[in-house]
């Protein structure tokens, strides 16, 4: 293979690649001793200009470090927008028909992609510190973020090492040419490069969507951003200035708590927009892995505060911000190793690097916690202990229950890691499984730290720090938490109009917490914002959250499947409620009324390409039936997998309405419109029956099978450009489509136009099922044959005319009508300097049922000297036309005419053929879905906020 | 006793108590002779019986999907998911089902497939030549 010497392959981006991993990796290190000697020199000597020069040096290192990622990134995005698949990441990735949009979605979709964008925001994190000048704190804490970013660089590293018969695979680099990924005959030909857009896999159409060109690097930079507070704690460890950090960090913290939740929520949108799940969270182990880290941070910020304001909470603090920046490990391992394919329905396929990432884990795990415990006894902690009516108590102890929530969320999530370490001592173990009800196993536990917050942030941000007078307080304190409270059950008990949780008091109680905090924080806001500014972003903050709680609340409790169809349950016993139908069958054009008072409407679908849009109505009818109250159009779609022409996806459709969202989504189609591979089957399975039918003539057909009604088939005309779901038109096609009117008792009409088409010589048919009478309908190749009859086989008679003359042609009157000096001529080039003619000619037919009446156009071109007749026919009579000759001086023209029967169409009918025209419905109604995102949101911006405040200070 | 001791102590309680309600939702996978005992739902692991016939007639009924599965021990029983057909469900191997008995039938309201991964070409990597 290496003998062969290959064609069109540019390698220009693979040297380029390679030559930046192979920097990326060594300029990290130099970066990280360097800054580490700057760090070591700056606590141990005096030596200013040592610790310079080490700087110097390490400046130097990571700038070459960030020129080199942002070139291997700038390299692969080169091969992918320039399609070039001999490279193994644009052969995976994107294909020849990839909007330029989705380039990006294809650059992060693979692991290497994403652990570049990971590592392209510790570069851009790392400078923007550099940038700003932190003095003292620049040398430890870039050591530290360099140090994270040569394991993440040897994960794209892709060296192999021979250990004995083992091959160790030392990460996987991302600018591979596809050969040196795989072995296949298509490499044994020199010119491969041509043959492999063909083969190209292209972003999977799950992620064609704009929120996966944004969610991931806003998520990448969340968790990014959780180096930095980790950096500074190690910083402060290894320098022993232990509360020095506080200050500095803090901003990162905030921009870390913000980021990284917006990240969150972005997932959380993209699954409720774009995808099938019918919801924002599902408890999936990835969804939960990004949350957990970012419930770390904020219960690392809180204690930060407490650490600032009283210098109590400082080793949670550390501990707190090392866990956090773990945890994110911990969850780049989960998702990455393969170790969830089991219980979670998004986690990467597994990439042989489960090894290595598990020794990126353990370095940071004990390294940091050797740091910590090493230093644990020196962290200062007040001899004085907090008071009980302080802010920094309570403050303490919801960051205690934030941890809490971790443990329980983390247990749960890390099963299958249980089951790796059971079976490694045990394989015959029994593999222990995920919760039967997932959402209800979270939920259970997760309900009661929502409660605890919800209180927590109510009354501790009315508390003060280092409270020595309560006394003195005391009543400021009950009154306004007195007056919120009320409020705030006044308020629970109108919304339990709206939210149906009386039913559960644990609901109630988390409601209530939830208005509390809203409430007695919007009224902090009022009432102290204006002493001071500082408190506005977390009041800001808490209000979100409990904006979020109620939000929960109402789109858990209250959503309703308005697609129930209990009607149609089939043989069964025992349901429960939940296992009643939640999707309802539709026929195309008829509206179906539900038992949930609403009526749904399949109207029609168009397709565009691999794109199929469904138009459905939804009526909501009043209480009593009788009068519709909202009336609106929803349009789900599914994408068809461009190579094996199955669906790929099926993107629901969301109304937004102000209290409440419609999500529909089309959970099924008929199997023949899902699969070809069905279609064929069900295809070649159908008994057709062939039959000629005469253009034009009503043909009474006899059914088959007894459940067929009578019916009769008029065929109405041919069609020479014809248009069919499944057909694309290309130019040299020769297509017809056969207009066919269906007929069944009197005022039964269908229409139906199968086409059967030649395409470089091979045939094609696209039949056409009448759903109404079970038939399916197929035009038969013979047709070209009958319609395109050889000139041969064709006997033709002069006829004179004058110009507007009647001559008797067999049991027809042709007339000849007139001449039309620019015809149009179907199939025929005009050339400029050509003189052409048509004859128009009335032909008709009389019968004792009423006279029936043809027009038909011979034309004749006169190009230089040459006479070139074009041929017309009226193919219901059978009969030819074509202009002979012509005699200007006495104007009259001669035109040969030939007789035959009328043209017989082969068609062939199959009965009981599947329907075609239903979907099968999802449709839910999503109550108080806003208040979840206005929630999310305000928490959010008060971090926000807070960070710009404490930067500005 | 520090009172922030104590109400750390109370922490630490509930969470121990948490932590044991959501164990007792941890089961190990059963199998169809488990689930006509057991009286709760189970998750059951199993081999798709891709040569038994997989019904899925939305006409009749849009919520019923019909396939046979076979258990780690080897017990092939009719399933009845409570669904539509889910896209490529023909091409997994392993499912994990979530439901209950009923007459001889299981009937699944959940169902998650373990399709061979796409990518498996990929992962062949090239052996160098010595």
């Amino acid at each position: 293979m290496n003998d062969i010497q290959y064609i069109g392959e540019n390698l220009l981006p693979r040297q380029i690649g390679h030559f930046s991993v192979v920097l990326a990796f060594i300029s990290a290190l130099l970066a990280t001793i360097s800054y580490f000697f700057a760090t070591q020199k700056q606590i141990r000597t005096d030596d200013t200009e040592g610790v310079a020069s080490w700087q110097r040096l390490g400046r130097w290192s990571f700038g070459v470090h960030s020129v080199a990622i942002l070139t291997l990134i700038g390299s692969i995005f080169y091969v992918m927008i320039n399609k070039r698949f001999e490279y193994f990441y644009a052969h995976s990735h994107v294909d020849t028909d990839l909007p330029f949009q989705y380039n990006f979605a294809a650059f992060w979709e693979g692991q290497e992609g994403s652990f570049l964008l990971w590592m392209f925001w510790h570069v851009g994190l790392g400078a923007f510190i550099i940038l700003r000048g932190m003095k003292d704190w620049e040398n430890p804490v870039i050591s530290t973020l360099a140090c994270v970013q040569v394991f993440l660089s040897s994960m794209i590293l892709g060296l192999h090492f021979g250990w004995g018969e083992h091959i160790i695979k030392w990460g996987s680099n991302p600018i591979l040419l596809l050969r040196e990924t795989m072995n296949a005959p298509i490499f044994q030909q020199a010119d491969y490069v041509t043959k492999l857009a063909k083969t190209a896999k292209g972003l999977n159409p799950l992620l064609q969507n704009y929120w996966m060109t944004i969610h991931p690097p806003v998520l990448f930079l969340g968790f990014a951003s959780t180096s930095i507070p980790f950096c500074f704690a190690i910083a402060g460890l290894w320098t022993k200035k232990y509360t020095e950090w506080l200050r500095p960090a803090l901003p990162y913290s905030l921009f870390s708590g913000a980021v990284l939740g917006t990240g969150i929520l972005m997932g959380g949108a993209w699954a409720y927009e774009a995808l099938s799940f019918n919801g924002y969270w599902a408890w999936d182990p990835v969804e939960n892995m990004s949350l957990v880290p970012w419930l770390v941070m904020v219960a690392g910020l809180h204690t930060h505060l407490i650490a600032r304001a009283t210098g109590h909470s400082l080793r949670a603090t550390f501990m707190f911000y090392i866990l956090s920046f773990l945890l994110v490990l911990y969850s780049t391992f989960l998702t990455r190793s393969g170790i969830l394919g089991d219980t979670s329905a998004h986690a990467f396929t597994e990439m042989g690097l489960e090894w290595q990432l598990v020794l990126l884990q353990m370095f940071f795990l004990v390294g940091g916690l050797f740091l910590f415990f090493k230093n644990y006894k020196s962290i200062p902690n007040p001899a004085k202990e907090e008071t009980v009516t302080s802010r920094e108590f309570w403050l303490f102890i919801g960051s205690l229950v934030l941890i809490l929530s971790v443990v329980l969320i983390s247990f749960t999530t890390s099963l299958p890691v249980f089951n790796k370490i059971i079976t490694f001592f045990n394989p015959s173990a029994k593999k222990l499984s995920a919760p039967v009800d997932t959402i209800g196993h979270y939920n259970k536990t997760q309900l009661w730290i929502g409660v605890f917050m919800g209180f927590l942030s109510a009354i501790a941000q009315f508390l003060r720090y280092k409270e020595f007078n309560f006394e003195n307080y005391r009543s400021t304190l009950l009154k306004h938490l007195g007056i919120s409270a009320g409020l705030s059950v006044g308020i629970t008990l109108l919304l339990l109009g709206w939210i149906n949780a009386a039913s559960a008091w644990q609901y109630v109680l988390l409601l209530f917490a939830g208005v509390f905090t809203l409430i007695a924080n919007a009224d902090y806001l009022v009432s102290f914002m204006r002493k001071n500014l500082s408190a506005a972003g977390s009041a800001f903050s808490h209000m979100g959250f409990g904006v979020l709680v109620v939000g929960i609340l109402a789109s858990g409790v209250n959503k309703t499947w308005i697609s129930k169809n209990r009607f149609a349950m089939e043989g069964l016993i025992n349901f429960s409620e939940d296992q009643f139908g939640k999707n309802i069958l539709l026929m195309k054009g008829s509206a179906i009324p539900t038992e949930t008072g609403w009526e749904m409407l399949y109207e029609s679908d168009t397709t565009y390409g691999t794109r199929r849009d469904f138009t459905l109505k939804l009526r909501k009818k009043s209480k009593d039936l009788k009068s519709v109250v909202d009336s609106f159009t929803v349009h789900p779609y599914v994408l068809y997998d461009k190579k094996s022409g199955k669906i790929a996806s099926t993107n629901p459709d969301t109304r937004h309405f102000l209290t409440y969202d419609v999500f529909s989504h089309i959970a099924a189609l008929p199997p023949t419109e899902q699969d070809p591979e069905i279609a064929h089957e069900v295809e070649d399975s159908l008994k057709y029956r062939p039959f000629d039918i005469p253009l034009g003539t009503p043909t009474a057909i006899k059914p088959d099978l007894a459940k067929t009604p009578q019916y009769s088939v008029v065929v109405e005309g041919i069609n020479s450009s014809p248009t069919h779901p499944k057909y694309k038109a290309e130019e040299k096609d020769i297509a017809v489509g056969v207009k066919l009117k269906i007929l069944r008792g009197a005022d039964s009409v269908y229409t139906a136009e199968p086409i059967v088409l030649i395409r470089e010589d091979n045939v094609f048919q696209l039949p056409v099922t009448v759903n109404q009478l079970g038939l399916r309908i197929r035009a038969e190749s013979e047709i070209f044959d009958r319609l395109f009859v050889p000139q041969k086989d064709l006997a033709y008679k002069d006829y004179i005319f004058q110009q507007g003359q009647t001559l008797s042609v067999g049991n027809t009157e042709v007339t000849f009508e007139g001449v039309n000096a620019s015809p149009k001529v179907e199939n025929f080039q005009l050339e400029p300097s050509d003189l052409a003619f048509a004859a128009n000619l009335k032909v008709v037919k009389k019968d004792k049922m009423g006279d029936s009446f043809y027009a038909t156009s011979p034309v004749y071109v006169i190009r230089g000297t040459t006479p070139i007749p074009i041929k017309d026919d009226v193919p219901e009579l059978g009969m030819h036309f074509a202009i002979a000759k012509v005699k200007p001086e006495t104007k009259q023209i001669t035109i040969k005419i030939a007789q035959g029967k009328p043209t017989q169409i082969p068609i062939s009918i199959a009965e009981d053929a599947p329907r075609t025209d239903y979907i099968v419905l999802e449709a839910t109604v999503n109550p108080g879905i806003n208040l979840v995102w206005l929630g999310s949101i305000l928490m959010m911006l008060g971090l926000s906020v807070a960070m710009f405040y404490r930067l500005r200070k | 006793m520090k009172p922030i001791h104590i109400v750390a102590i109370l922490v630490l309680a509930g969470g121990i108590a948490a932590l044991t309600l959501q164990a007792k939702d941890v089961a190990t996978y059963a199998t169809f002779t488990d689930a006509k005992t057991a009286t709760e739902k189970v998750k059951v692991a199993g081999k798709l019986k891709k040569d038994k016939p997989m019904v899925y007639e939305p006409t009749k009924d849009a919520n019923k999907f019909s396939f046979y599965l076979e258990d780690t021990q080897g017990q092939e029983v009719p399933v009845v998911l409570l669904k539509p057909k889910p896209q490529d469900f023909e091409l997994s191997e392993q499912v994990v089902v979530t439901g209950d008995m009923q007459n001889g039938t299981f009937v699944a309201n959940e169902v998650l497939m373990k399709c061979p991964s796409k990518y498996k070409d990929e992962e062949i990597y090239m052996k160098k030549k010595n």
